[in-house]
């Protein structure tokens, strides 16, 4: 028979154990779950509720994590929670999305549907929300693929674009315009020098001192090589003690499930990437009269700053209800490397349209 | 004399290791089930051993095989609750100065159910709170005994993993952190 009676302090440990695990769980955020076309995503509303304005994120992605935003960057806790709620999703195939749903609905379209139940279930539990779409990277895509359906728009009050990816298709082009815009900018400002030594066609044979003509490219592309270095960081995540710390308790104590989010991006980014590698969303942009916010990084090597600004030229939009603002020292992560002035136009825009 | 010492000698020993070899009892334990090592839960184990291999038993250590059911509960909040139950199999080897170590499988159903309210607005759709999952598990488990002898009461850790069938359209790994008291 089984003997209980000589550990009964270790019965009370792990007792213990198990309330302070139920009580270390995250609260203070209103949390729910909404299903559409079998999909059941879950939503998390944190931040300040009686606004009554209403940040809708629209992750990065695709198939990226919705939920993971508000506890690994900090900008949303501590600079637009503050203000606004701020609303917290994973999509369809994405972080902890449970149910089971055909891949044929593995679209922008049905994202987009499942972005109006979502927006239909925040009016059920808050009276008269103004509705923002607060997109980062491939979010802008379905932001916009959103808006261009009138009935969508009745519901959005603006939307701000963090680094939207509109033009995938125009990337590469893009990402080459951005190489020769950044060397360029370098020689105007005598970072560099002698560009033509490496430009098509350049050639040292042609110079009458060969041997200087060849050490000074050389050295003109070592230097090349630290300014790219440097537009490297602005683009990186920043492993540091307290974005560790971020992580770990992402990982640890949130809705979350880290393995889970892992697998769904896995399972489903390839349902997702072929159309958003076809998507040319500025082509139709005109049709859109929405108040916009469109912030760029300077130096995004990912999502270069001219998406936005051809964005900017092409919506719909009064002159006076858009905006387009480029932070000069951020690349892809402006949350994290221009927190303040990202959090200073969003609430100058949310006011000026409100 | 000396061939009555050296019969209660064998004796001793063959008494010893007759009821280290031939334990008949099952085990039970009580588990903390952590999913993630932090979002709680409980699992009870009931144990039994099937096979213990003849002449690998000595005094200071024992080798079995075991069969038997465990019944787990975890709280995730805001992701799901989740309850199961597994079939595992495990070999364990147990030494007299403490040492435990385990490796073990299971197959088994796991039901999780969603912790909050579900907004639903497509009535041509049923809601859907639960779903069914096959659960298998493979946990390899490390402890020390409570006291210098094979039968006593012993605690294991065991981290573990687990593979649910379906998750959204595929599979999927979770882990959980067993960490029980065993009752021989």
């Amino acid at each position: 028979m089984p003997v209980f009676t000589s550990h009964k302090k270790y019965g009370w440990l792990l007792i213990g154990l198990f309330s302070w695990l139920l009580a270390s769980c995250q609260r203070g955020n209103h949390f729910f779950f909404v299903q559409e076309r079998g999909a059941i995503m879950p939503v998390q509303v944190g931040g300040n509720k009686t606004s009554g304005t209403f940040l809708l994120l629209l992750p990065g992605g695709p198939a990226g994590d919705g939920l993971v935003y508000q506890k690994v960057f900090p900008f949303f806790r501590e600079e637009l929670e503050k203000q606004y709620a701020v609303v917290y999703y994973d999509q369809r195939g994405a972080g902890n999305c449970q149910g089971s749903y055909d891949p044929a609905t593995l679209n922008l379209d049905q994202l987009s549907r499942d972005l109006s139940a979502i927006i239909t279930a925040i009016q059920e539990e808050y009276p008269t929300p103004r509705i923002y779409l607060l997109a980062y990277s491939y979010g802008g895509a379905l932001g916009i693929t959103h808006l261009l359906k009138p009935d969508n728009r009745k519901a959005i009050s603006g939307m701000i674009s963090i680094a939207g990816a509109f033009d995938r298709k125009e990337q590469s082009r893009q990402q080459v315009k951005l190489i020769e815009y950044y060397l360029n900018e370098w020689e105007k400002a005598g970072r560099i020098q002698n560009l033509d030594l490496i430009r098509d066609g350049a050639s040292c044979e042609d110079q009458p001192d060969l041997a200087a003509c060849r050490r000074d490219s050389l050295a003109l592309r070592r230097n090349i090589d630290e300014l790219f270095g440097e537009v490297e960081r602005y683009n990186q995540f920043k492993f540091s003690g307290a974005a560790l710390s971020r992580l770990l308790d992402f990982a640890l104590f949130s809705p979350s499930n880290p393995i889970f989010s892992g697998r769904n991006e896995a399972l489903h980014g390839k349902y997702y990437q072929p159309e958003f590698d076809s998507l040319q969303l500025s082509d139709r942009a005109s049709e859109i009269p929405t108040p916009i916010l469109l912030i760029n990084g300077r130096w995004d090597t990912n999502v270069p700053f001219f998406t936005a600004q051809t964005m900017y030229d092409r919506i719909g939009t009064d002159p006076t209800q858009k905006q387009l603002l480029i932070l000069e020292e951020s690349g892809h992560l402006l949350m994290l490397t221009e927190p303040k002035e990202l959090s200073r136009a969003i609430v100058q825009f949310i006011e000026g349209t409100n | 004399m000396k061939t009555l010492k050296l019969g209660l000698c064998f004796l001793f020993f063959a008494t010893a290791i007759h009821a280290q070899v031939e334990r008949q009892g099952p085990y039970f334990s009580l588990s903390y089930f952590g999913i993630l090592g932090t979002h709680p839960g409980v699992k009870v184990s009931l144990m039994h051993p099937i096979f213990q291999p003849k002449g690998q038993a000595d005094l200071t250590q024992t080798n079995e095989a075991l069969a038997g059911i465990s019944l787990l509960f975890y709280y995730h909040r805001r992701n799901q609750i989740g309850l199961g139950g597994t079939l595992e199999l495990a070999v364990r080897n147990r030494r007299a100065e403490g040492t435990n170590k385990e490796l073990a499988l299971g197959i088994g159903y796991l039901r999780t159910f969603l912790p909050n309210k579900v907004y639903h607005f497509d009535q041509a759709e049923p809601l859907k709170k639960s779903s069914g999952q096959l659960l298998k598990s493979l946990a390899i488990g490390l402890g020390r005994s409570f006291h210098s002898r094979l039968d006593a009461n012993f605690w294991m850790i065991r981290p573990t993993l687990l593979h649910l069938r379906p998750f959204n359209r595929g599979s999927t790994l979770n882990f959980a952190l067993d960490a029980g008291i065993y009752f021989p």
